[in-house]
C-alpha cells in the first residue's frame, strides 16, 4: 500500500471512508496518522488535552478486521476524530478542563462516544477546552487548564471556546472532525474564530448522557467538520433516543440531502444592520459579500426582527443558576479557587446567592420568548446572521472589555446566540471569508429538527465558495 | 508660639490602629476577587431587573421539561 500524503489531513470524512473501503488506505493508517499528528501539533495549540492513539489503533485495527469480513459500517466506518473532554471515555482521564478535575476518571462511556465507536470511528484523543465549559462566564482565554487555545491562523489569537480543542483540532487538520458543545456559542465561537464548519443541534437530539452538566435544559453536543455535508453524517451518527438523558427529545436524525428543499422556495431572514452596521470595520467587507452569495442561491431575503425580550440576562440567569448547583459541592469544598479565572470562580459563587424567583422569571420568560421565536419561523425559513461581528480577539485580551464605539440603533440579530439557546434551535457556523489572516463566518439557525434546512442550505453556500476549505498557514 | 495641628487632622491613637488594621488586612486579602464576587453579583442584579422588566402572564409555566 503506498504511504499516505499529508492531503489525508484535509480530507472530508466521504473521502477518508472511500480510501478506506477501497483499500486504499486501512483505518490503522488513518488512526496512526491523525494520533501522531495530534500529538505532536496538538501541544503547539494547546489543543490536546489526552492523547488516545493507543486505543485508537485497538479500535482501529478491530474495523480493518471487519472491513475485511465485508462488514460494512457507514460513513465514519474507519475515519478518525477528537472529542472535547467534557466526555466521559471509560477509564481515561476526563478534566472537563479544569484542574479540581485533572484526575478525574469515570468508567462508563458517553452517549456520543458510543455511537461512534459503534459506527467505527476511532477516538484519537480528547480535546482541550474552556474549565467547566466556560461555566457562567470567564474573562481571560487563559481559562483553562491546557492553557488558552490558540488559533491555527495567528498563534497570537484565541481559538474561541469553549469548545476550543475541537474547532483547533478540525482548522489545523489534526482530526477529520471533533464532537463540541454548546450552552450558549461554545460550538459558533471556536468554529467561527478557526474557520471551520460546525452544527449546534436541536436540544434534545443528540444525547448528553456522560456530558459534563453546565446548564440542563440548554447544554447540546454537536459536531465540527470540514463542510456542511460532513456535519450531517456526524450528526445522523450522534443524534437519537436516550433514556439516559432526560431532555433527550428521542427523536432520530437521517442526513437526506436528497430530499432538500429548493433554495428558491426558502426565505431567509436577515436583519441588514448586522452586515453593515455591527461588524468590525475589517470583517465587513467578507461579511457583506457572504450575504450577497446567499442572496444568490435564490431563496428569498426576508428583513426580520428578533422579537424583544432580555435575551442575555435570560440566559445569563439560567446558566448561572444551574452551574452553581452543579458545582456546588467543588463551591463548598473550596476547590472552586484552583479554577484559572477569578471571574468563573465569582460567577459560581454568585450563582448561588440568586434567589428561586429571578430564576423562575428567567425560565417563565424563555417560554415566552420560545413561543415568539417559533412564530418568527412562520414567516422565514432560516435566519442568518454573522456568527460572530468580529475576528478572533488577542489571546490576552480581556473577552468582556469591549471597545469603545458607538452601538448601532437597530439591534439586528445580536443576541441571537442567546436567543437561539434558550430557544433550543439548531444553527450551522459557516465560514465565510477574511479579516486580514482571520477567519469570519456566518451563523444560519432554523426552527427545532429542521437540520436538514440548514445543512442543505450550508452545503449550497459551499459549492459556491471555498472559505471552508482554506488552510491555515504552516498546517501543511 | 507653639504649633498647632487643627483638630480635624487630628488623628487619635484608636483611629491611627483602625487604619493601620484595614490597611493590614487588606494587603492580607487579594482585592481582586472581592472585587470580582461584587462584579458579578452586581451583574446578576443587572438580569434581575431586566428581567423584573417583562410582563409575564401568571398562566406561563416556566421552560421546564419533566413528564410523570
Amino acid at each position: 500500500m503506498a504511504e499516505l500524503g499529508s492531503e489525508i489531513f484535509f480530507a472530508g470524512i466521504s473521502e477518508l471512508n472511500r480510501m478506506v473501503r477501497a483499500k486504499e488506505a486501512t483505518a490503522l493508517e488513518l488512526a496512526r496518522a491523525f494520533g501522531k499528528r495530534l500529538e505532536t501539533f496538538g501541544p503547539r495549540y494547546n489543543a490536546l488535552a489526552l492523547p488516545l492513539t493507543e486505543r485508537a489503533i485497538r479500535q482501529a485495527k478491530a474495523v480493518d478486521a471487519e472491513i475485511k469480513r465485508g462488514r460494512l459500517r457507514g460513513p465514519l466506518q474507519g475515519v478518525p476524530y477528537g472529542a472535547k473532554d467534557l466526555l466521559s471515555v471509560a477509564g481515561q482521564i476526563t478534566a472537563w478542563g479544569a484542574r479540581p478535575y485533572a484526575a478525574q476518571v469515570f468508567d462508563y462511556d458517553a452517549t456520543a462516544i458510543e455511537k461512534l465507536e459503534s459506527a467505527g470511528a476511532p477516538l484519537v484523543g480528547k480535546l482541550a477546552m474552556v474549565e467547566l465549559a466556560g461555566g457562567p462566564g470567564y474573562r481571560y482565554a487563559a481559562a483553562s487548564l491546557t492553557g488558552p487555545g490558540l488559533n491555527p491562523w495567528d498563534r497570537t489569537r484565541w481559538s474561541g471556546g469553549s469548545s476550543s480543542g475541537s474547532a483547533i483540532a478540525v482548522a489545523a487538520g489534526l482530526a477529520p472532525f471533533a464532537i463540541g458543545s454548546e450552552t450558549s456559542g461554545s460550538i459558533l465561537t471556536p468554529a467561527a474564530f478557526c474557520g471551520v464548519t460546525a452544527l449546534r443541534p436541536t436540544y434534545g437530539l443528540v444525547s448528553r448522557y456522560g456530558a459534563m452538566p453546565l446548564s440542563w435544559t440548554l447544554d447540546k453536543l454537536g459536531p465540527f467538520c470540514r463542510s456542511a455535508e460532513d456535519c450531517g453524517l456526524v450528526l445522523e451518527t450522534i443524534a437519537g433516543g436516550d433514556h439516559r438523558d432526560p431532555g433527550s427529545a428521542g427523536k432520530s436524525f437521517y442526513y437526506t440531502p436528497q430530499y432538500a428543499r429548493k433554495m428558491s422556495e426558502l426565505r431567509i431572514g436577515f436583519a441588514p444592520a448586522d452586515f453593515s452596521e455591527w461588524p468590525d470595520d475589517a470583517a465587513r467587507p467578507a461579511l457583506q459579500q457572504a450575504l450577497e452569495v446567499m442572496r444568490g442561491l435564490g431563496a428569498t431575503m426576508v428583513e426580520t426582527r428578533l422579537p424583544d425580550f432580555p435575551f442575555g440576562p435570560a440566559i445569563g440567569a439560567i446558566i448561572s443558576v444551574d452551574a452553581a448547583s452543579v458545582f456546588e459541592p467543588l463551591i463548598a469544598s473550596g476547590k472552586v479557587e484552583e479554577l484559572a479565572d477569578q471571574k468563573q470562580i465569582a460567577g459560581l459563587k454568585a450563582g448561588l446567592e440568586i434567589p428561586a424567583n429571578v430564576y423562575l422569571k428567567a425560565m417563565r420568560v424563555r417560554r415566552l420568548a420560545q413561543e415568539a421565536i417559533v412564530k418568527l419561523f412562520g414567516d422565514v425559513d432560516v435566519l442568518l446572521a454573522p456568527a460572530r461581528f468580529g475576528p478572533a480577539p488577542k489571546i490576552d485580551e480581556p473577552l468582556d472589555h469591549h471597545p469603545d464605539r458607538a452601538r448601532p440603533k437597530d439591534a439586528g440579530f445580536t443576541a441571537l446566540i442567546p436567543a437561539g439557546n434558550l430557544a433550543g434551535l439548531p444553527a450551522l457556523s459557516l465560514p465565510c471569508g477574511f479579516a486580514g489572516n482571520l477567519p469570519v463566518a456566518l451563523q444560519l439557525a432554523g426552527a427545532p429538527f429542521t437540520e436538514n434546512t440548514l445543512l442543505a442550505m450550508g452545503k449550497e453556500f459551499q459549492s459556491r465558495t471555498d472559505w471552508h476549505k482554506r488552510r491555515p498557514p504552516g498546517a501543511g | 508660639m507653639k504649633n498647632r495641628t487643627p483638630s480635624s487632622s487630628r488623628i487619635t491613637r484608636r483611629q491611627l490602629a483602625g487604619a493601620l488594621l484595614a490597611t493590614a488586612a487588606a494587603a492580607q486579602t487579594p482585592s481582586a476577587p472581592v472585587n470580582e464576587l461584587q462584579a458579578a453579583r452586581e451583574q446578576n442584579q443587572r438580569s434581575a431587573e431586566a428581567l423584573a422588566k417583562v410582563d409575564v402572564p401568571m398562566a406561563v409555566e416556566p421552560a421546564f421539561h419533566f413528564t410523570a
